[in-house]
C-alpha cells in the first residue's frame, strides 16, 4: 500500500511501479452451483486478465456474469476451481482480505452517512487516520466533481450523482481490483452515454484491473480492453472487442454482439461455398469439410450490397428506416432465419444497410449479396464457428 | 435473507432454543398447575420433573370452573367476555374502517390531526380514565352492564385500529377500482371484487388486535362491573381474591389456560399479519 | 378531483362518528378527571378537610410519603423495564435476522408473552416470584434450587431492599421483548442487503458492520420502541395488581395506588389528582416524540 503513495503526482492514486501493483485476475475453472440447482450457475469458467486490463463481461440476463462476478468479490461461494488475484489464491478469503472493492448497480451507499463519510468507511475501518481519509476523499471527490456534496446524504442527491460517489467510494480504497455490477443501468440514457465514457477514461488514467459486468452489449463493445461473453453459466468467446464483432465464434456470439444484430439463416452447402438465394457464396475448401450438408450463415447488415443485376439473395422490403446517411430495410426472405437463440424464423427479420440517400421503397423486391469475406459460417448443430 | 452460508446459522438456532423455553416455561407451568389435584399443589411427591408436571394429570380444575363450584362465577364471566369483546370489535372495526376509508381516500380538513389524535389516545394511561368513568357510569346507571362496558372498549381500542387501517389502506392501489370499472365491471362489482380482497387482510389484521386488547382488558373490567357483567379477567381477580393461602390455584390456573387458548391459536395462525399490522407506525417506509 | 365543500362532507360524515365517541370518552373524561381533582372535599365521618381543593390538592399528593414511595417505584420499575426489554429485544432480533430454521415458528412464539392478557399471565408469574426461600421455595426461587444457582434466590419483589420493585420488571420483560424484537425484525428487514455486502467489501468485520452500518439506522425505530415501552410501563396495572394483589404498598405505583385511592380510601379527587398528574407524565414523554414523528413525515413527502 505504500507504494502506491509515491505517484509522481504526490497523491494517492494508484500508480504502478514495478512489481508492486501487479494485480492480475484469473478465474481457474471457476464454478458455483447454487444448492438444489440442477445445472451451475458459472461452469468452469476460465479467464485471465492482466493487470490493469479493462475487462468486460457481458450476456443475456441469468448467464451467470454477476454471479462471476460476486465469487470474484468473495460474495459468492466457489464450489470448484479457484480465484486468483496476483499470485494469491483468494478462493477461501472473506471479501474484506481481496483487496477489492466494488460498484454495486443500486449504489448501495449508507444512507445515515454523508458522502464524505461513505467515501470514507473503508478507510475508517482500516484504521487510517482522520487527516488522510480526508484528504483521499477530497481529492477522490475533485476527480469526480463530488467536491460541493461531501457533506450531503445520499437521499439529497440525483442518481447520476449517487453513482459517482458509489465509484467514489471505490476508488478512494486504491485497491488492486475494481469490480462493477451495471453501474449504469440506473441512469437515464444521456447520463448513461456520459458517464461510460468517464469510467472508462477514470479507468485508463488510474490504472486498476477493472471487471465490468453489463447486460449492453455496446457499453461492452465501447468500454472493454476485451470483452467475455457468457451464456447459461458458459463462457462463449473473450477477445477484444475488433476480433469479437469481425470473428464471433459461434453462433450466439453472432448474434448478440453488434447492433443492428447479423442476419443468421440456413444455408445449404453447394460445391465450393454455400448457397445464398441462389447465389453461390465462396468458402474455403477446407472449412466445408466438417460443415456437412447445411450450415448457418451470418451476414452483418452493413456487409450487404444491393445487387443490381438481379443476382443475390431477394429479399422483399417491408420497413424501411431512414437515419439520414445510411439507411436500414427490414424485410422477409425465402431463406429460413434464425435468431441467436435458434428459435424459428417468421418473426425474425432480415436487416441490410442501404445508402440513406436512395433507400429502396416498401414492397420493393431487391437483391442483396454479401461482401467478399464478409461472410461468417457456422455449424449448423454445434454453432461453432467453421473456418477463420 | 442474509448472503451466510446455511453453515453458519446452525450456532444461532441452538441459541434461540434456551429463549423459547424461556418464553414458552410460564405458559407451560399454567397449564401444569391447572393439571394438578390439590395434593400436588401441595406436596412433591406427586409431581414429576422436579415438581413440574403432574404425575396424574387431574381435569377436576376445569370441571371445577365449568360445571362445579366455581363455575357459576365462571361461565357467566366467560360469556360476558365473548358477548362485550365481539360486539366491541364488530363495531369498532366498522367505525375503523369508515375512519380509515376516509382518511385513505376523500379530502376533507384535519385528516393530519385526526390520525396524530388517534395515536396519541392510544397513549393515554388507561386507569386514568377509571375515576371519571366510574363517576359517570354510576350517575346514569351503566355501572355493571354490558354496553357500560362495550363503549369504553371502543374508546378503547379504536385509537390503535384506526391507525392500523388507515396504514393498510393508504397501502392499497385504489386506481385498480377505476381499472375495473374500464374493463366493464360495474362500481358495486368493482369493488367487491377488487377493493374488498386488497382491504380484507388489513382488516382482519385490525380485527384481531382489536379483540386482543379488548379480550384482555383488565382495568375496566373490573372497574365498572360487578357480578352482573364480569368479564372473564375480572374473574379471574377474584379468584385470587381474599387471602394468599387460602386460593384453589388449580382452578385460576384452569381458567387462565381457557381464557388464554384463542389468543394462542389466532398468535400462532396469523403472525405474520399480527406484526405487519403492530410495527406498521413505529417503522416508516 | 372537485374540492368543493359538499365533497368534503362524506369524508367528515364517515370520521365523525369515531370523532364523537373518542371526543367524549378520551378527552371529555380528562376534562372531568382535571375537574374533579380540583375539588374540595372532607370526610363524611368526622369533617375533617380531606383536599384542600384547587392547586393545593396537587402539593398534597405530590408531598405524599405515600404517592412519593410509588413513584420511585415507577422509576425503578421503568427503568429496569425498558432497558430488559430493549436488551432482548435486540438480541433476539440480531438472531432471528441472520436467519434460523423454521422462523415463523420462532416469531410466534416470541409473540405469544404479549397476546396473553397480563391478568392471566400475572397468575402465574405470582407463583413463580414467590418469595419463600430454601425449604419452602417454590416458583423461580425453586428453579434457581434445581439449576444449581441457590445463592440467588430471593424474596423478589417483596425483598426487603428498596428496589425490589426491579423484580417487577421481569415478567414484563418477559411480556414485551417480543414487541421489541418484532420492531426491532422489521427494522432490519428494511435494510437492504446490498449495504450489508458494500460494508463486508470495505473491511468490515460483523460486529463493525452492525456498529457503523445496521445499528444506525435502527436508531428511529429505537426511540420509538423506547417510548412506547417507556409509556407502557407508566400504564402498567394488571400485572402489577395479579402479582401483589390490590392495596399493595411494597408494589404500589401510581396506577395501582389510584385505585388504592379510589376503592378503598374512597377518595376520588385524590385519585383524580393521580390520574391528572400521570397524565401529564406520559405526555411528556409521548407528545414530543409524535411531534417529531410527524415532522419527519412531512419531511419525507
Amino acid at each position: 500500500m505504500a507504494a502506491l503513495y509515491n505517484g509522481s503526482s504526490g497523491t494517492f492514486l494508484p500508480v504502478k511501479e514495478g512489481d508492486d501493483a501487479m494485480a492480475t485476475v484469473t478465474f481457474d475453472n471457476a464454478t458455483r452451483v447454487y444448492p438444489g440447482a440442477s445445472k451451475p450457475s458459472v461452469d468452469q469458467l476460465n479467464i485471465e486478465i492482466e493487470d490493469g486490463e479493462f475487462l468486460v463481461l457481458v450476456g443475456p440476463s441469468g448467464c451467470g456474469k454477476s454471479t462471476s462476478l460476486r465469487m470474484l468479490a468473495g460474495l459468492e461461494e466457489v464450489n470448484s476451481g479457484r480465484i486468483l488475484i496476483g499470485d494469491r489464491d483468494v478462493t477461501n478469503l472473506s471479501p474484506k482480505d481481496r483487496d477489492v472493492a466494488m460498484v454495486f448497480q443500486n449504489y448501495a451507499l449508507y444512507p445515515h452517512m454523508t458522502v464524505a463519510d461513505n467515501m470514507g468507511f473503508a478507510l475508517k475501518i482500516a484504521g487510517v487516520d482522520k487527516p488522510e481519509i480526508r484528504k483521499r476523499v477530497e481529492e477522490a471527490a475533485k476527480i469526480l466533481d463530488l467536491s460541493p456534496f461531501l457533506d450531503r446524504k445520499p437521499k439529497a442527491l440525483s442518481g447520476g450523482q449517487r453513482q459517482r460517489v458509489a465509484m467514489g467510494r471505490a476508488i478512494v480504497r486504491s485497491p488492486q481490483v475494481f469490480l462493477m455490477d451495471e453501474p449504469l443501468s440506473n441512469l437515464d440514457a444521456k447520463l448513461r452515454v456520459q458517464t461510460r465514457t468517464q469510467i472508462a477514461s477514470l479507468q485508463r488514467r488510474l490504472g486498476v484491473t477493472t471487471v465490468y459486468v453489463t447486460h449492453d452489449q455496446i457499453e461492452a463493445m465501447t468500454m472493454g480492453d476485451r470483452v467475455a461473453v457468457l451464456k447459461d453459466g458458459i463462457l462463449q468467446q473473450c477477445d477484444s472487442p475488433r476480433r469479437m464483432y469481425d470473428h464471433p465464434a459461434n453462433v450466439f456470439v453472432a448474434g448478440f454482439i453488434g447492433s443492428p444484430a447479423m442476419n443468421l439463416m440456413e444455408a445449404p452447402v453447394t460445391d465450393g461455398g454455400v448457397n445464398l438465394g441462389g447465389h453461390t457464396v465462396p468458402v474455403e475448401r477446407d472449412a466445408m469439410k466438417e460443415a456437412g450438408k447445411q450450415v448457418t450463415l451470418g451476414v452483418r447488415p452493413e456487409d450487404l450490397e444491393v445487387a443490381e443485376d438481379g443476382q443475390g439473395l431477394a429479399v422483399t422490403v417491408e420497413v424501411v428506416e431512414e437515419l439520414g446517411a445510411d439507411a436500414y430495410i427490414y424485410g422477409s426472405t425465402e431463406q429460413k432465419l434464425l435468431a441467436a437463440t435458434g428459435e424459428n424464423a417468421g418473426e425474425v427479420p432480415f436487416i441490410a444497410r442501404v445508402d440513406g440517400r436512395r433507400p429502396p421503397k416498401k414492397g420493393a423486391l431487391i437483391h442483396l449479396t454479401p461482401k467478399a469475406g464478409h461472410v461468417h459460417v457456422f455449424n449448423a448443430e454445434s454453432g461453432l464457428r467453421i473456418g477463420d | 435473507m442474509a448472503s451466510q452460508d446455511i453453515k453458519g446459522t446452525k450456532p444461532y438456532t441452538l441459541l434461540a432454543i434456551p429463549i423459547i423455553i424461556w418464553t414458552l416455561v410460564p405458559l407451560l407451568w399454567t397449564l401444569a398447575l391447572s393439571g394438578k389435584s390439590p395434593a400436588a399443589l401441595a406436596s412433591a411427591n406427586e409431581n414429576t420433573l422436579g415438581n413440574f408436571w403432574p404425575k396424574d394429570w387431574t381435569w377436576d380444575n376445569y370441571a371445577l370452573i365449568f360445571t362445579g363450584g366455581a363455575s357459576d362465577l365462571f361461565l357467566p364471566a366467560l360469556r360476558n367476555s365473548v358477548v362485550v369483546c365481539l360486539s366491541a370489535t364488530v363495531i369498532g372495526v366498522i367505525l375503523a374502517m369508515f375512519c380509515a376509508y376516509a382518511i385513505a381516500r376523500l379530502n376533507f380538513p384535519g385528516k393530519r390531526v385526526i390520525l396524530t389524535t388517534a395515536l396519541t389516545v392510544s397513549f393515554f394511561p388507561v386507569i386514568a380514565m377509571v375515576t371519571p368513568l366510574f363517576d359517570l357510569w354510576t350517575k346514569i346507571g351503566l355501572f355493571d352492564t354490558i354496553p357500560g362496558l362495550i363503549i369504553p372498549y371502543l374508546a378503547l381500542t379504536l385509537p390503535l385500529s384506526i391507525w392500523v387501517l388507515s396504514a393498510f389502506f393508504q397501502a392499497i392501489p385504489w386506481e385498480m377500482e377505476q381499472a375495473a370499472q374500464v374493463d366493464g365491471a360495474t362500481t358495486w362489482q368493482a369493488f367487491r371484487k377488487v377493493i374488498v380482497p386488497l382491504a380484507a387482510p388489513g382488516v382482519f389484521t385490525t380485527a384481531i388486535i382489536s379483540f386482543f386488547i379488548a379480550w384482555n382488558d383488565f382495568v375496566f373490567a373490573i372497574s365498572l362491573t360487578s357480578d352482573k357483567a364480569r368479564t372473564v379477567p375480572a374473574a379471574l381477580a377474584f379468584f385470587t381474591g381474599a387471602s394468599q393461602f387460602e386460593q384453589p390455584t388449580g382452578g385460576i390456573m384452569a381458567a387462565a389456560v381457557v381464557v388464554t387458548i384463542p389468543v394462542v391459536i389466532l398468535v400462532l395462525i396469523f403472525q405474520r399479519r399480527i406484526v405487519a399490522g403492530l410495527t406498521s407506525g413505529a417503522v416508516k417506509g | 378531483m372537485r374540492k368543493r365543500a359538499k365533497d368534503r362532507l362524506p369524508g367528515f360524515l364517515l370520521v365523525l362518528p369515531s370523532i364523537i365517541l373518542i371526543a367524549i370518552f378520551v378527552y371529555w373524561l380528562i376534562y372531568r378527571n382535571v375537574a374533579t381533582s380540583l375539588d374540595q372535599t372532607v370526610t363524611r365521618a368526622t369533617k375533617r378537610v380531606l383536599n384542600p381543593g384547587g392547586l393545593a390538592n396537587y402539593s398534597k399528593l405530590l408531598g405524599d410519603g405515600e404517592y412519593q414511595h410509588a413513584l420511585f417505584n415507577l422509576l425503578v420499575l421503568t427503568v429496569v423495564f425498558v432497558a430488559g426489554t430493549m436488551f432482548f429485544g435486540l438480541l433476539w432480533a440480531v438472531l432471528l435476522e441472520k436467519g434460523v430454521k423454521g422462523e415463523g415458528f420462532f416469531r410466534s412464539v416470541y409473540l405469544l408473552p404479549m397476546a396473553i392478557s397480563f391478568i392471566a399471565a400475572g397468575v402465574v408469574w405470582r407463583w413463580l416470584l414467590s418469595p419463600g426461600v430454601g425449604e419452602q421455595a417454590v416458583g423461580l426461587n425453586q428453579l434457581l434450587a434445581m439449576m444449581g444457582l441457590e445463592r440467588f434466590q430471593n424474596g423478589w419483589w417483596q425483598s426487603p431492599t428498596q428496589f425490589s420493585m426491579a423484580a417487577m420488571a421481569i415478567p414484563a420483560i418477559w411480556q414485551l421483548s417480543g414487541y421489541v424484537m418484532a420492531l426491532f425484525l422489521a427494522g432490519f428487514r428494511g435494510i437492504s442487503e446490498d449495504q450489508r455486502e458494500a460494508a463486508r467489501i470495505d473491511g468490515a468485520s460483523e460486529w463493525q458492520l452492525y456498529r457503523h452500518v445496521l445499528f444506525p439506522q435502527l436508531s428511529p425505530i429505537a426511540l420509538s420502541a423506547l417510548i412506547i415501552i417507556g409509556h407502557m410501563s407508566m400504564k402498567m396495572f394488571d400485572l402489577i395488581y395479579a402479582i401483589a394483589g390490590q392495596n399493595s404498598y411494597k408494589a404500589s405505583v401510581p396506577a395501582t395506588l389510584m385505585w388504592t385511592q379510589l376503592f378503598a380510601q374512597n377518595n376520588p379527587t385524590a385519585a383524580a389528582v393521580n390520574a391528572t398528574i400521570l397524565l401529564v407524565l406520559v405526555a411528556i414523554v409521548v407528545v414530543p416524540y409524535l411531534i417529531y414523528t410527524s415532522k419527519s413525515e412531512k419531511g419525507t413527502h
